[in-house]
């Protein structure tokens, strides 16, 4: 028996009978389809979500109250107001003078209504250092961001996003304008540049004023809410971190690291926590869609079955003109592999497809979303589907091989 | 000596019941003769082509083909014996009606391993000698019965046998066809070919050159046939 003939004769098998063939095979062209969705997908959203968060700046260290999990939420996120990080913390590392951190910011936020004449939208406002725009490369489009001399005296400015700029003024310009907020007047001082894209864009929202303006005048507080160290190469991250974490220790008299009162994180590691998500989430999805690969499996095990059933005679008359067992077993075995491989095959056109068109679908929604399909899936969406055809078509295969032959050949 | 059977057994066991199907044969069969095996339903003729032609086993005694013991041989070796030594015509034809008459032919050289352009040029050949060179690329379920067994005899040569082993293979044709297919097997056995054939006429039995007779898994006589059946003349019809 030689391949060639085998695979003519599955060809055969799949043709006459079309519309059972379809049905077999679907059960498998929608696992293999999904799987390969899942994964394109999934690598598009996971590319997606981390480029976000790289633009971000990597080269950052967060500094924020209370201890944490270093790879856990910080504990803001449940709700909890921790004040155990102060002003005098940022000054204090910037005094120790290490060559390695370029800057630091520090800020604190709020949410309130901001009136200019007759428009009044409620917006968060984020109090911080001048070094602000250093830190996180900001820059600014019309007027100047506010510097230090303003913060020590709580003068009253503001730099404002594109966006809420737009929100309070409209197509006017803003600069030298006073605004309310609290009803305090803040003089217009600058417009940031529209920085677009996903995570990155929350600065477009926002109103920026001096940090000390908006403790003493806006908030009444005198701890900050989180700070970012700038370091100037990625190389140098553990390094800073470990001065950071010194520093904040002798400064509130921490001698156990158990007792820390501050967590300081970099963004890599935040990085790898969102991997390790999206990952689990990746892999989970990709497992329930394996689970339709196994149905459609015992389907294609049911109908082969019954072909082998179905075609007893021809088997015998195999047999009678010299086939051997191994031949039969061959025969079946290859047929079953080339239907889940069609199938598969099949199922990968479908899955490059669409995924193809919610890449494109996103495209034009303004996402920075890539068409991601591997190698790796469509390589292992072959590899699994004639997996499939070779553990469902044993059984059957076997069985045709193991009728005998005189009663094969009487079969009607 | 082609084959040479001495006190050959069958036994079927089913549960308790013991059938004693062969109850010790003993012939011998030349190279290049038409021997009829013959005998009522029950007798175990069709078991004993079955062992001769290397479908199944016996019980016991010895089987020499060409001077081989066969008894011996693993289920592989047997599945090479049927590839090289012995074809096929069945009464119900058997062909494949996924494949056309071509392919149908060169099936049993699938599994001999001979080249496909060889295949091909032998298969067309034989096709040609039992005249259906233009049904070559017919579905074998659009042919008539008597076309059919001539493809299934053509089938039969492919891998130049040395028997032929023909089980009724008129038994469900017209008496014309039936007289087709007996001429070509008669001349077939002029050629040079071992043909055996099991049927329970006795007319049609008496185209071969000697009957063994077989009852209740006994040979009751092997002999000569004494007037010889001939399917000569296009118009003499088989009786039944």
């Amino acid at each position: 028996m030689d391949f060639s003939e085998a695979v003519k004769n599955s060809y055969r098998m799949l043709i006459s009978n079309k519309m059972r063939s379809f049905l077999t095979m679907l059960g498998i062209v929608i696992g293999i389809f999904s799987v390969i969705v899942v994964m394109s997908l999934g690598a598009s959203a996971q590319g997606l979500i981390l480029n976000e968060v790289k633009s971000l700046g990597s080269n950052l260290v967060g500094v924020l109250p209370g201890k944490t999990d270093p790879n856990g939420p910080p504990a803001s996120v449940f709700g909890v107001v921790i004040t155990t990080l102060k002003y005098k913390d940022g000054t204090q590392i910037l005094r120790g003078g290490n060559s390695h951190i370029e800057g630091v910011s520090m800020y604190v936020q709020g949410t309130d209504v901001v009136t200019w004449n007759n428009n009044s939208p409620v917006l968060t406002f984020m109090g911080t250092t001048p070094s602000y725009i250093n830190v996180e490369d900001a820059e600014v489009a019309n007027g100047r961001f506010f510097a230090d001399d303003e913060n020590d005296s709580n003068a009253k400015v503001v730099v404002l996003g594109s966006d809420a700029a737009t929100q309070i003024f409209g197509d006017q310009d803003p600069i030298g304008n006073q605004i309310k907020i609290k009803k305090s007047a803040f003089t217009v001082i600058g417009v940031f540049t529209k920085r677009g894209g996903g995570l990155a864009q929350s600065q477009d929202k926002e109103i920026f004023v001096p940090i000390k303006t908006a403790q003493n005048i806006l908030l009444g507080i005198n701890y900050i809410n989180f700070m970012r160290i700038k370091v100037d190469k990625a190389e140098n991250i553990d390094g800073v971190i470990s001065y950071v974490e010194d520093t904040l220790r002798r400064d509130h008299n921490i001698t156990n690291p158990v007792d820390d009162d501050f967590t300081v994180r970099s963004s890599e590691t935040a990085l790898d926590a969102i991997s390790q998500i999206t990952n689990a989430v990746k892999f989970f999805l990709v497992a329930v869609s394996a689970i339709s690969l196994l149905v459609g499996g015992f389907g294609i095990m049911n109908i082969m079955l019954a072909t082998v059933q179905e075609r007893t005679k021809e088997i015998g008359l195999r047999k009678a003109v010299g086939a051997k067992n191994s031949d039969i077993i061959l025969q079946f075995l290859i047929e079953t592999i080339f239907i889940t491989f069609v199938a598969g095959l099949i199922g990968i056109i479908l899955g490059f497809l669409i995924s193809w068109l919610v890449a494109v679908v996103a495209q034009t929604m303004g996402y920075k979303w890539d068409f991601i399909v591997s190698f790796g899936s469509v390589f292992l969406g072959c590899f699994v589907s004639i997996g499939v055809g070779l553990v469902f078509g044993i059984v059957p295969a076997r069985n045709a091989s193991m009728l005998n032959p005189i009663e094969a050949l009487r079969y009607e | 000596m082609l084959i040479s059977v001495r006190d050959l057994k069958k036994d079927y066991r089913e549960g308790e019941v013991v059938t004693n199907v062969l109850k010790g044969l003993s012939f011998d069969i030349h190279k290049g003769e038409f021997v009829s095996i013959m005998g009522p339903s029950g007798s175990g003729k069709s078991t004993l082509m079955h062992i001769l032609s290397f479908l199944d086993k016996p019980t016991s005694g010895q089987y020499f083909f060409e001077d081989k013991e066969i008894g011996s041989l693993t289920d592989d070796q047997l599945a090479e014996m049927r590839s090289k030594k012995v074809g096929f015509i069945f009464q119900s034809f058997n062909l494949l009606n996924r494949a056309n008459v071509l392919e149908n032919v060169m099936l049993p050289m699938v599994y001999s391993g001979v080249s496909t352009a060889e295949r091909i040029l032998r298969a067309k050949n034989l096709l040609g000698e039992v005249g259906l060179d233009h049904r070559m690329y017919y579905n074998p379920a659009n042919l008539s019965g008597g076309e059919k067994q001539r493809v299934a005899i053509a089938r039969a040569l492919v891998n130049n046998p040395e028997v032929i082993f023909a089980d009724e293979p008129t038994g469900n044709l017209d008496s014309k066809s039936g007289y087709q297919v007996m001429k070509l097997l008669q001349e077939l056995n002029e050629k040079g070919n071992t043909i055996i054939l099991v049927t329970h006429e006795k007319y049609t039995a008496e185209h071969a050159e000697r009957i063994i007779n077989v009852k209740d898994g006994l040979i009751i006589n092997d002999a000569k046939v004494a007037e010889r059946q001939f399917a000569q003349s296009e118009n003499q019809e088989l009786r039944k």
